[in-house]
């Protein structure tokens, strides 16, 4: 039967020679995901508070967001939001793909700030009530601030899967790491090595990353 | 007598003989070689595992109940017809995935529309020609308002996007061909040609007859520039050390190209297009 060449020399070399290219994918796949992580942290903070809220139109509505998005595949929701919002930004093909990731992460980021909120404990929003705030003073003034900063190395954590979730995009053609090993594909034919050094730049991106936000969390935790 | 005198003779004669025949290098009997091992292999498995790319049209698309139909997906079965096994069809939405796949051993044969060019040829190999076609252009109409475009040198300007499908001769084309466009690279022809119909991208450059048939169903939104840009012939690949099933093929696709049969199934899938109808309604 055929042969990969897993350890043909030449096979290496040949995907080597394509670095550049993938060192430009760097760049391009970490603006996708810090754009993507900032409209996710927006979405999920409004959405996860929206969640707890006792009007049940704001918690339905975010209920109906955070489910339909963790029940559907990202590269469904991508193509819908691709497709479905790219003649709106004629052109700018950043913006779709940033809300499409966006989007998805914000539903995760809407559990883990719901998560963070009711981890803060009931006496703290009786308090806050007590001394004359509103509901909304006290959300805002005392349990957000508080819920926001125990979430934060879980926040990380979601930039890291975002990381590697914005490989997908790489199916609309931009050109962040994973459409880097694509393109090398496409004029070597070789589909085994060049996957295997990009899964290693993602590597080294996300490892550190995870070791930081490992140290990051000791460190809240100790706070408390 | 005469007789025992001759009798230790005649049986160191036997003896000898007996010995002689028996270290005499064996006439070892001569190694089986199969001049058919490939297709031997085929016809063992019972099935030929053809890969191929659908939204190609129309030469392999996906009906409206999922089946996968068209020009080549007719040529794989009439080969697994002939050589008396299943046609398998792996559909592979990748079109740069198919080479690596079948030299992995994953196919048996790529029937995708696949143009003959000697890069590829280093990979695998290519029988003869089944088809011949050529590079076309797509444009989008209200990109291109107030632009007079009537070939697909006045779109080489900057600020317009040609999408092509990465790998494809359109893609390599389109690199050639446009200097100051933008080209964007997309994931297969599907996602290429929606760039177009979006709006995203200016204008698409692909395989004539499937420009055609895109520009007919969108024609509020599209028009085709027709004009071949390069002349490609399109060829049937086999993994490299099979040259059995190569020259078998090679011999099939004689008979075939400009058959009856062929000519047959031109008429339906390029010039009567019965199967449009059941196509799912863009």
């Amino acid at each position: 039967m055929g042969d990969i060449g897993a350890f043909d020399p030449l096979k290496w070399q040949r995907t080597f020679d394509y670095l550049p290219n993938y060192i430009q994918g760097i760049p391009m796949t970490i603006a996708i995901s810090g754009a993507a992580l900032l409209i996710a942290t927006l979405l999920g903070i409004v959405a996860g508070v929206m969640r707890l809220s006792k009007r049940s139109y704001l918690s339905g509505v975010a209920t109906v967001y955070v489910e339909f998005v963790r029940n559907t595949p990202l590269l469904v929701q991508l193509f819908v939001v691709y497709f479905g919002l790219a003649p709106l930004w004629s052109g700018n093909r950043f913006i779709p793909m940033a809300i499409g990731l966006g989007l998805f992460a914000g539903a995760y980021v809407a559990e883990i700030v719901r998560a963070g909120i009711q981890s803060i404990s009931k006496g703290q929003l009786e308090a806050a009530l007590s001394c004359g705030m509103t509901g909304t003073q006290a959300m805002m003034l005392v349990i957000l601030p508080q819920a926001l900063r125990r979430i934060l190395p879980a926040l990380a954590g979601q930039f890291i899967s975002l990381i590697k979730d914005s490989s997908l995009i790489s199916v609309f053609g931009y050109t962040e790491l994973t459409f880097a090993a694509k393109k090398v594909t496409a004029a070597t034919f070789l589909g085994f090595h060049p996957y295997v050094l990009v899964a290693g730049f993602y590597f080294v991106i996300c490892y550190p990353l995870s070791l930081a936000v490992r140290a990051f969390e000791r460190r809240t935790a100790r706070i408390g | 007598m005469k007789f025992r005198k001759v009798l230790p003779l005649l049986l160191i004669v036997a003896v000898v003989a007996t010995i002689a025949v028996a270290c005499a290098p064996k006439e070892t009997a001569a190694p089986v070689v199969d001049h058919f091992a490939s297709i031997n292999a085929i016809k063992k498995a019972g099935k030929i595992v053809i890969g191929t790319s659908s939204g190609y049209f129309p030469f392999e698309m996906v009906d409206k109940n999922g089946k996968l139909i068209g020009f080549d997906i007719d040529l794989g079965n009439l080969i697994a017809k002939e050589l008396g096994v299943k046609a398998e069809w792996k559909d592979i939405e990748d079109f740069t995935g198919l080479v690596p796949a079948l030299r992995a051993g994953q196919l048996d044969l790529i029937i995708a529309g696949m143009t003959i060019k000697a890069s590829r040829a280093l990979e695998v190999n290519f029988t003869t020609p089944y088809f011949a076609t050529g590079q076309a252009v797509l444009v989008n109409k209200d990109k291109v308002k107030g632009m007079n475009i009537t070939k697909a040198a006045d779109l080489d300007k900057a600020g317009v996007v040609i999408s092509v499908s990465n790998g494809t001769t359109g893609h390599f084309a389109a690199e050639r061909l446009f200097k100051k466009a933008t080209i964007r690279v997309m994931d297969g022809s599907t996602t290429a040609g929606l760039e177009v119909l979006s709006g995203n991208a200016t204008a698409m450059v692909f395989d004539l007859d499937w420009i055609a048939i895109y520009a007919i169903d969108n024609p509020a939104k599209t028009f085709a520039l027709l004009e071949p840009l390069t002349v490609e012939n399109l060829g049937i690949a086999v993994r490299p050390g099979q040259a059995d099933l190569l020259y078998w093929l090679n011999t099939f696709l004689t008979e075939y190209v400009g058959n009856e049969d062929y000519m047959e199934r031109y008429d339906y899938y390029f010039e009567a297009m019965p199967w449009k109808a059941d196509m799912p309604s863009g």
